[in-house]
């Protein structure tokens, strides 16, 4: 006990730990995909400038921006079902609010968390289109629909791209706060293996050594895509 | 047939159209001259409603827009009848150059893949990119992406094809493929209306100058009585 690392128990706490590397993956990535989805809407909805819904928009992103994604966990893990109680009263339903798994509530936060981040790199890289473009779009008698979706998206993913990489790449390390809703996920595992010895130190470095993994692997991944997006712009001296 | 009634643009505070008549028939060449800030490139502009007159009406052949009313199914209709080559070409970065002149005939007008692609081809030949139809814009040179602009606008078949200052972001030694390119559209008895401040292609090409001065027409005629008299009172 006297060491001041054990290697051994580093060795064998391995498995256990890398075992919820799809929980954590899984919040990731269901996140990320909910997340696109919104924030591709409160990306259109400023674009657009559509009344109303663009206030919303505004505060939404700020309100996701100005609290730390542990708040906002907690306000979804104790507020939803508050909220769905006192629906369930005032309503006569009778909704089992306590039956909603806490990887319910992950999912949840993480893609209202991430979707606000990207609604912002997505709206940033449709303003990036060049106006040009899209009054040619509009020239040659397109809609603004198919302006949309033939010009400026095309290009548009292209620039947030990159921004997509980092985002995800912050999310799958975020994925490590669900421990705090009794989630087990590469973080909850650490915590509990590492509670069985007393070796907190040796378990955190596995779990670092994961994450850091993980990302390095998307990492290289989405620097791959990229180029490959970008081939256009290319330039040939001829 | 084009006809404009009284067209007028109005932004915040500042009257830049003010009530500009004027008519060019079938296969006629009318290119706009006057100091900047005359309004040339708004009037243009106007007729596709890239910009939204304030007033007046817009006729291409049988369909009439108002400006007051325009529905966007009439908009739609009238920028389908026209195409327009702007000063910085606006190709689609994206694309390749084939893919440009194919991006309407596809997308707008409905054509298959494979007879969008053979009259873009043809068309890429026409303007003399037959060997860079797979270049990207940013791979091709300012006078070789108006060029596909200009193939892009023409593949649509439109009634007018309306030219904002299409060689003027150009460097000098580009300019001359372009006006060749335009020389050639005009002859095929294309309607084009050119805003530009190329003197010689308005005098060997054009069927009628109008000057732009302020908001209004202030001259309009034939060519040479047009620019001989520019010349004598010295406007540009």
């Amino acid at each position: 006990m006297g060491e001041l690392f054990d290697w051994g128990f580093m060795v064998q706490s391995f498995p256990e730990i890398v075992r919820y590397l799809p929980v954590t993956l899984g919040i990731a990535v269901i996140s990320m995909i909910f997340g696109l989805f919104l924030g591709f809407l409160t990306a259109l909805v400023r674009f657009y400038q559509i009344p109303v819904l663009n206030r919303l928009a505004v505060v939404y992103v700020s309100f996701i921006r100005g609290t730390p994604l542990l708040v906002q966990i907690y306000l979804a893990y104790y507020g939803i079902p508050k909220i769905l109680g006192a629906l369930n009263e005032a309503n006569g339903w009778n909704l089992n609010v306590d039956s909603i798994p806490a990887l319910f509530f992950v999912y949840l936060t993480c893609s209202v968390n991430v979707g606000a981040y990207l609604s912002e790199s997505i709206r940033s890289a449709l303003l990036s289109v060049d106006k040009g473009q899209i009054e040619a779009a509009y020239a040659i008698g397109m809609t603004s629909f198919q302006a949309m979706r033939r010009i400026i998206l095309p290009q548009a993913l292209v620039v947030a791209f990159p921004n997509f990489g980092n985002l995800f790449i912050s999310l799958v390390k975020d994925t490590s706060l669900a421990f705090i809703i009794s989630v087990v996920e590469i973080m909850g595992a650490a915590k509990i293996v590492g509670a069985r010895g007393l070796h907190f130190f040796e378990v955190y470095i596995v779990a670092a050594l994961i994450y850091w993994f993980v990302c390095f692997l998307i990492e290289r991944m989405m620097l791959f895509a990229e180029r490959r997006l970008r081939r256009y712009e290319r330039e040939i001296v001829s | 047939m084009i006809r404009l009634r009284d067209i007028h643009k109005v932004y915040r505070d500042q009257h830049v159209l003010k009530g500009i008549d004027l008519e060019v028939r079938t296969g006629e060449v009318v290119v706009i001259m006057g100091p900047s800030g005359a309004g040339k490139s708004t009037l243009l502009r106007c007729i596709n409603f890239l910009e939204r007159p304030s007033k007046g009406t817009i006729q291409v052949d049988d369909l009439v827009v108002s400006a007051e009313n325009a529905t966007r199914k009439q908009i739609l209709a009238l920028r389908r009848l026209t195409s327009m080559v702007f000063q910085h070409y606006h190709l689609f970065k994206h694309k390749t150059a084939l893919e440009n002149v194919m991006e309407g005939l596809v997308t707008v007008k409905g054509l298959s893949r494979s007879e969008a692609v053979r009259i873009s081809t043809e068309h890429l030949e026409k303007v003399g990119l037959q060997d860079r139809l797979h270049f990207y814009p940013s791979q091709l040179s300012g006078g070789q992406q108006q060029r596909v602009a200009i193939a892009r606008a023409l593949a649509l078949n439109p009634k007018v094809i309306l030219f904002d200052e299409p060689t003027s972001a150009l460097d000098p030694d580009l300019v001359e493929e372009v006006l060749l390119v335009m020389r050639a559209i005009a002859k095929e008895g294309m309607t084009m209306i050119v805003v530009t401040h190329e003197v010689n292609f308005a005098r060997e090409v054009a069927d009628r100058v109008v000057v732009l001065a302020d908001g209004r027409i202030v001259d309009e005629g034939s060519p040479e009585d047009v620019l001989k008299k520019k010349k004598t009172t010295g406007g540009t």
